[in-house]
């Protein structure tokens, strides 16, 4: 699963309305409901809720990953938050998110899955990455940043 | 330290093996020449032919001068009176194996206190122990549990639909802020080895690992394990393993059907526990089965007397729609088999007989210990030293024995499950898995 396939211009915020973690990830399901990317919104928003509740996708270096496996999706769908405040997502270094992906699978994903996590926060931590997302004037630009890591 | 052990059986044998290993004096009292034989090429140890219950035979191996003394005869009997010799001869530490399940209950006549003896160990009470710790949860093969149940060591088998299938550890390690565990080692056929980030976890492989037990739910998010308890539990076999896993699990709610051809074994039962469900049937009544459940069953538990049975039935049960399948298995060639022929867990009573008479010696060396069946590896928990040359390093810079690897630190009332840059403290405790070869140097290190 390469990230470009995941990720468009469509699917990435870079000024997001929301100041809490859920409202973040209801915009993000909702940015992927409207690309009609997924067979039941309402189902995969709730599977996301279900599994940060589990245990908070924050990382260290201002990074989070709220994803889900669920039976609203037939396929992989991606977003990606830039919230300049940064949002708590239960980070071991207690630190707030700025950069937040988020992932869903369907429920019988295996090995791209994680595979897929993994990549993303190897990209999404390295300070030049994060650097060049915060210059980023429209999510094109940070499409393009994306696109163009290499990992 | 000078051990004595009677009887040579696979207990035996295992536990001479394990001991002779790490550098104890060890004498063996066998009455069978042929087990000699055995004994003689692979355990480095002092045969002494004769019977456990005789006072000659045990001056001959040593026992005025003896630390330990271990009777694991197949007869309580001998047992018994090699033991109560033993306690003649002013032997400090005493342990012997008892089938009769009347020794071990508090209200017994006679019992380990009343004979001098230190220790009483049964089989079937082990054997159930672990099966139910084992059936809680929704895929273990092992399970032990570390820093008063906080820790969690698990055995896992990676199926093709596990999500880490196919992942390094590398790459489960940029995801280690949300799913914190170590990855100690990985199984994969008859090899066990400590991983490294470029490791890949394959399909097959036996996976173990240690976490804290408040992120398990978290953690087998991570593995596609769906939550479900053992709600609806059948038991294949009515003897006392299964009279003892039945009555457990139904205390803690679980549903349990146990299924026994023998209408005595079934009225035994019966009589005393009043929660179980029994099918006086044969494993083969697939309807009956049908008919009870079995299609929305969680757990099958086969612990009949009969290896073969065992994994044949609980491999019947799952193909009938059983979610998961643990076996008695007593023969070390079908104990290496059954796992690849889908069943889920084996349990062998000889190993875990041993496993449990070694965590009971070495209790004062370490707080507390797990072995790990198939490779004969160690799981064990050390207080860190207050000497300078490993406290307060980071951990990755450590001069750490290669065949070992830290899973899990205790500080005070937290636990870290630690990462490279993590450090060790005076007094902190620290679950450490090692493969056999650097048990010793383990020891070392900690000492």
């Amino acid at each position: 699963m390469k990230i470009n396939e995941l990720l468009d211009s469509y699917t990435i915020l870079l000024n997001p309305k929301a100041k809490k973690k859920f409202d973040l990830i209801r915009e993000m399901v909702s940015l992927l409901a409207d690309r009609d990317l997924l067979r039941s919104p309402k189902k995969v928003l709730a599977d996301v809720i279900d599994r940060e509740k589990e245990k908070g996708t924050g990382l260290e270096q201002g990074v989070a990953v709220p994803h889900c496996r669920s039976e609203g999706t037939e396929k992989p769908a991606a977003a990606f938050a830039l919230a300049p405040e940064g949002i708590d997502f239960g980070a071991l270094d207690g630190r707030p998110s700025r950069f937040v992906f988020l992932l869903v699978s369907p429920k019988n994903a295996t090995t791209a899955h994680v595979q897929a996590l993994a990549t993303m926060v190897r990209i999404l931590k390295q300070p030049d990455v994060q650097a060049a997302l915060i210059r980023a004037k429209t999510p094109e630009e940070a499409a393009k940043t994306l696109a163009e890591v290499k990992v | 330290m000078k051990v004595i052990i009677v009887g040579a059986g696979e207990v035996g044998f295992h536990i001479a093996g394990h001991l002779a290993d790490q550098g104890h004096d060890i004498a063996v009292v066998e009455r069978n020449p042929e087990k000699h034989r055995v004994l003689r090429e692979k355990v480095n140890a002092l045969l002494v032919l004769g019977n456990g219950s005789s006072a000659a035979t045990l001056e001959e191996a040593g026992v005025t001068n003896a630390d330990l003394f271990i009777a694991v005869t197949n007869q309580d009997e001998v047992n018994l009176v090699a033991c109560l010799l033993a306690r003649e001869y002013k032997v400090p530490r005493i342990i012997a194996r008892v089938k009769t399940l009347e020794y071990i209950r508090g209200d017994g006549k006679l019992n380990a206190e009343k004979l001098g003896i230190d220790m009483f160990i049964n089989s079937d009470a082990v054997v159930a122990e672990e099966i139910c710790k084992i059936a809680g949860h929704p895929a273990a093969s092992e399970m032990a549990e570390f820093a008063a149940g906080e820790v969690l060591f698990i055995g896992l088998q990676v199926s093709s639909l596990n999500p880490v299938a196919g992942v390094t550890l590398a790459e489960l390690g940029e995801i280690w802020g949300i799913y914190r565990l170590v990855v100690v080692a990985i199984a994969r056929g008859d090899k066990t080895i400590i991983p490294r980030g470029e490791d890949v976890i394959q399909a097959g492989d036996t996976i173990y690992y240690v976490c804290k037990r408040s992120d398990l739910s978290s953690i087998d998010y991570l593995f596609g394990l769906e939550k479900k308890e053992a709600k609806n539990v059948f038991i294949l076999g009515g003897g006392r393993v299964g009279y003892l896993v039945a009555r457990e699990l139904a205390q803690n709610g679980s549903h349990v059907k146990v299924i026994d051809r023998n209408p005595n074994q079934c009225r035994l039962i019966a009589s005393d526990l009043d929660n179980v469900l029994i099918l006086n049937t044969d494993a083969t009544d697939v309807d009956t089965l049908e008919n009870e459940g079995i299609r929305d069953g969680d757990v099958f538990i086969a612990v009949t007397e009969d290896d073969q049975a065992n994994i044949l039935f609980s491999l019947l049960a799952k193909q009938r729609g059983v979610r998961r399948a643990i076996a008695l298995v007593n023969h070390p060639v079908l104990l290496n088999l059954a796992p690849s022929l889908g069943v889920d867990a084996c349990i062998s009573p000889r190993l875990a007989t041993a496993g449990e008479i070694i965590r009971y010696v070495r209790k004062g060396e370490v707080l507390s210990l797990a072995m790990v069946e198939r490779s004969g590896a160690e799981v064990a928990e050390f207080i860190v030293p207050s000497s300078g040359r490993i406290v307060r390093k980071p951990l990755r810079e450590l001069d750490f024995p290669s065949g070992a690897i830290i899973g899990a630190v205790v500080r005070g009332e937290e636990v870290l499950i630690p990462g490279g840059g993590d450090h060790l403290e005076p007094g902190d405790h620290a679950v450490v898995f090692s493969l056999p070869g650097s048990i010793n140097q383990v020891e070392k290190f900690f000492s």
